[in-house]
């Protein structure tokens, strides 16, 4: 009925102006195709083509993983530091209960985990002397087999020797080795004193490691109350010495540098001086970190406009302020930092200044050298000056002999280790056996990369999950999965202490890291806040959108009609 | 008791030490080109000077220089840069180096440079090499709005491009510190989607105001300085007068003149830890000048105690040749030993590695060819309607 009520006022107006012939009902099915097939192009083709190149393409990120790595939930609560204990001429019992005393005095020192020592009792001196194995002696049989799988690296290796008189604790001069005497008589005393000097051996390293770990972790309040045990002085003094160094790195780049403000020198003997001086200290850090070793010449380079030495009554040469040192390299136009590979530049300089300010010296101190923490050493050399046989005066040298670059480089060397963090004289002035402190060193810089590869981990996580609009490549996801697999090699190899396989585990871990997180491709481009995303679309979508819109609209609305007229 | 009461002083000093600030670094940025622009060049020239003064390397300055007004041939005074109509002080002199010039100048170059990401290669001095102990002043100049500042007439970087670049440094650990200067129109309007802490910010004038330029110089024909700039750096030339100097940040905010700036200067203090007291005592000294100082050493000491260390050495290096000259000799009973020692690391570690990678790369090709997939069925879809329906059309 209601079609026919519907139609009445149309057929009135039918009458009054003149109407366009009916519809044929095959073009009212042509127009609802063609409808039909633009909404289907629109939601089958261009829709799917707008999703697929505006969306930001993200790799799935073990965010959680990630995350927890950078929590410490996957971090070893102790980090033991094995000791090899050898008693070849005492008695098996004896020694096995000097080993078990000592141990537990240890513990009762020292309540930090990380690099807690555990002593084994190990049969490491017979081994290394093939003589006296031969002699089958009882101690051959006395603790355990070096070679064996659950031993880890020793940092100390321990030489428990009778003796008469009182108790003494040698350490060698430059290997990781110590003999002790112990007497006869008060044995009770002696694990106790043992313990002692061990605890003390080690202790600085300890508050390397918490302080960095105070540093780079998140959970550290056991680090925490350690540092707080310890006295003030040693944290600070220790602190300023890891201030003053590289960040660790798998790689450096020493750049030695001769600069000269004159034309004169123009040579130095520095492949002489290098494999005398720096050489070996590099050959004996080779296994912490790869070093590259370049050397140049800049001639007329003199140091910075901003400085204006002083000339002094009755002394000759010129004096730099120093409060001026700062300011002394000439960072516009001395080539320095070259960018090589991925590690830090250290510095090394070595001045020759004109010859009207020679000697140039520093105002007030005795030397002429100093140290830029974290950027390098500058050394200014006054070369004794030297008849010319052109002129007749006094003049530089042309060349610098290996004599003259004796000082400058053991200066450099020195400077090397500090620049390094390879531990320095302790509160007394004593150093420790060279082996012992390059081997901290070692210990210092894989806790180090470890602790930063899980931080920037947990930091790629964060970003990811804060930042929605950058782009995650497949790459970065693979470097991310690399990074976990070697974190957890490095933990293992650190519960069983063997450093060298931390070592390389934690390297590559904080490379791939460090790679993930400074990937080129995740720089979220510009921001769009979203009324600035209706601005561009509006323009677009609108002219298009709405006859498409209206067209279906009405479609649907004959469809309803034509339905509701068939069915009444 | 006394010792315990010790400890707890200890506690707070250990603390503060752990967020020691070791080094600093200075970005300087002017964003806009063209000769009619000489101030934004003279007020990033002047700020770079003063920074230099205090004691800050070259290296460690970062200066991003769109134009090159000192070369311009509408420069009367060819090869200089004045900010200030007596023409006492030639800003450009002979040691100037500039970071980034030209159309380096870009937002994804500064945000590049923020965040460090580069590809491979790019050049020391062009890095801000900053890490967790490093206080960075950011000074920012040009022309804006809200909540924007253009770069180059072409680009534009907003507020949240700003605040997620140092949210992604915070996370990083790139900075101990912020000091983050702007000077445009509606200066303090940029600084205000930040949200990452120790951050102080400050800008020349509020939301819908100008920032003005101080005075021209008749002969350059154009304005050499802008008003905020200008009294900024009077109060850094003549209260702060050397890398010593005990001037605080709150003296600096504090000789803001609204009369004489003709605009409203803000100050945004609450991402700083401690907030605006303890953002008040920082030093002026801490972001403008360089802490990094130099260790002296006479050239006596420390190298006796090395002579033993290098004796030492040669003793090493003795010792690591005699071992791989024995492990050669009978390298079939060391390799045994030593394979030993390493199986179980081996046997333990290797796992976890090769089995992550595989995984990973299966999933990601999967997706892609899944997508392929649709991607073809939707292209024939579409012609297959297109050759049903084009001939009824017609």
């Amino acid at each position: 009925m209601k079609p026919a009520a519907a139609n009445s006022p149309t057929s009135a107006a039918m009458t009054t102006t003149k109407q366009p012939p009916p519809e044929k009902p095959e073009a009212v099915r042509l127009r609802t195709k063609i409808v039909l097939s633009f909404w289907a192009v629109i939601l089958l083709l261009g829709f799917p083509t707008w999703w697929q190149t505006t969306s930001i393409y993200r790799a799935d990120l073990p965010l959680q993983d990630m995350l927890n790595w950078a929590e410490g939930l996957n971090t070893p609560t102790s980090i033991p530091l094995h000791i090899w204990v050898s008693a070849p001429n005492l008695p098996c019992p004896d020694a096995q209960r000097i080993v078990r005393e000592t141990q537990q005095a240890l513990d009762d020192l020292n309540e930090y985990p990380t690099l807690h020592q555990r002593l084994y009792l190990v049969n490491w001196w017979s081994t290394g002397k093939d003589n006296k194995e031969e002699k089958g002696t009882p101690s051959t049989s006395c603790g355990e087999n070096p070679s064996s799988p659950d031993l880890g690296d020793p940092a100390l290796r321990v030489l428990l020797e009778p003796a008469k008189d009182g108790f003494a604790f040698e350490l060698d001069p430059v290997i990781a080795k110590a003999v002790v005497y112990i007497p006869r008589t008060d044995a009770n005393n002696v694990s106790k004193r043992l313990a002692e000097n061990l605890h003390e051996l080690f202790k600085e390293e300890q508050v390397a490691a918490a302080l960095q770990t105070v540093a780079l972790a998140s959970h550290t309040q056991n680090a925490q109350a350690f540092l707080r045990s310890q006295p003030y002085d040693v944290v600070t003094r220790i602190e300023k010495q890891i201030n003053r160094a590289y960040k660790s790195s798998s790689e450096f780049h020493l750049t030695f540098s001769l600069f000269t403000a004159g034309g004169v020198p123009s040579s130095w003997d520095v492949q002489d001086a290098l494999s005398k001086h720096i050489q070996p200290l590099v050959q004996a850090l080779s296994n912490t970190s790869e070093f590259d070793i370049t050397t140049q010449i800049q001639l007329y380079s003199s140091y910075s406009p901003a400085i204006q030495p002083v000339t002094k009554e009755g002394m000759e040469g010129a004096f730099l302020q120093q409060k001026d040192l700062t300011a002394f390299v000439n960072a516009a136009e001395w080539p320095l930092a070259p960018s090589i590979g991925d590690g830090p530049t250290i510095n090394f300089i070595l001045y020759v200044p004109v010859q009207d300010e020679i000697p140039l010296k520093i105002d007030g101190v005795e030397g002429t050298s100093w140290l830029i923490p974290q950027w390098g050493g500058i050394q200014i050399t006054n070369p004794p000056l030297q008849p010319d046989p052109m002129t007749g005066g006094m003049s530089l040298p042309a060349h610098l002999a290996g004599e003259l670059l004796r000082q400058p480089f053991e200066t450099f060397s020195s400077q090397l280790l500090s620049l390094l963090g390879v531990p320095q004289a302790n509160q007394s002035g004593k150093l420790l056996p060279l082996q012992l402190r390059l081997d901290a060193y070692k210990r210092f810089s894989t806790l180090t990369l470890y602790l930063k590869a899980a931080s920037s981990l947990g930091s790629l996580a964060r970003l990811a999950q804060r930042l929605s609009n950058i782009p995650i490549q497949k790459h970065v996801a693979e470097l991310v999965d690399d990074a976990i697999g070697n974190l957890t090699a490095a933990e293992h190899a650190f519960l069983e202490s063997r450093w060298d396989a931390a070592l390389i585990h934690s390297r590559i871990a904080y490379r791939d890291s460090e790679k993930a997180f400074f990937d080129k491709s995740m720089v979220g481009q510009v921001y769009f806040p979203d009324e600035h995303k209706v601005a561009v679309y509006l323009p677009l979508l609108g002219p298009i959108g709405v006859p498409l819109l209206v067209g279906l609209l009405r479609e649907i609305k004959r469809l309803v009609v034509r339905k509701r007229g068939i069915t009444p | 008791m006394r010792p315990s009461q010790f400890l707890w002083t200890l506690l707070s000093l250990v603390t503060v030490t752990c967020a020691a600030h070791t080094s600093n670094w200075a970005v300087l940025v002017s964003t806009s080109r063209f000769w009619f622009n000489y101030r934004h060049l003279a007020n990033t020239l002047s700020l770079y000077r003063t920074v230099k003064r205090l004691g800050i390397p070259d290296s460690q300055i970062l200066l991003l220089l769109p134009d090159d007004m000192a070369c311009n041939p509408r420069n009367a005074f060819s090869g200089t840069v004045y900010s200030n109509a007596d023409r006492r002080m030639d800003l450009y002199g002979e040691n100037v180096e500039v970071d980034y010039r030209g159309y380096e100048v870009t937002v994804e170059n500064f945000i590049r440079l923020l965040t460090d990401r580069w590809e491979e290669g790019v050049p020391a001095s062009k890095r801000l090499q900053t890490d967790e102990g490093s206080n960075i002043l950011i000074y920012m100049t040009g022309h804006g709005g809200s909540e924007f500042l253009k770069f180059q007439d072409s680009e534009e970087i907003s507020s949240w491009d700003l605040a997620d670049a140092f949210s992604q440094m915070r996370e990083k650990k790139r900075y101990n510190e912020m000091l983050f200067m702007i000077d445009t129109c509606q200066a303090n309007t940029l600084y205000r989607q930040f949200y990452t802490p120790g951050i102080i910010a400050t800008g020349s004038s509020e939301e819908d105001e100008s920032s003005y330029s101080h005075h021209a110089d008749n002969d350059v024909g154009v304005a050499v300085i802008d008003r905020w700039t200008y009294y900024v750096l009077e109060f850094l030339e003549t209260q702060v007068t050397g890398p010593t100097s005990d001037k605080t940040l709150g003296d600096l905010f504090d000789s803001y003149d609204v009369g004489k700036i003709h605009s409203n200067p803000g100050v945004r203090w609450d991402l700083f830890p401690g907030g605006e007291q303890a953002g008040r005592s920082r030093r002026v000294v801490d972001f403008f000048g360089n802490v990094q100082n130099v260790e002296l050493q006479g050239n006596k000491s420390g190298v006796e105690l090395l002579k033993d260390d290098l004796e030492g050495l040669k003793r090493l290096v003795r010792d690591y040749e005699s071992f791989a000259a024995a492990q050669e000799n009978n390298n079939t009973e060391m390799l045994d030993v030593l394979q030993r020692r390493t199986e179980p690391t081996n046997g333990k570690n290797t796992p976890p590695l090769t089995k992550q990678n595989p995984v990973g790369r299966v999933n990601t090709s999967e997706t892609s060819q899944w997508t392929r997939r649709i991607g073809g069925a939707t292209v024939l879809s579409g012609l297959a309607a297109l050759w049903y329906f084009a001939p009824k059309l017609v």
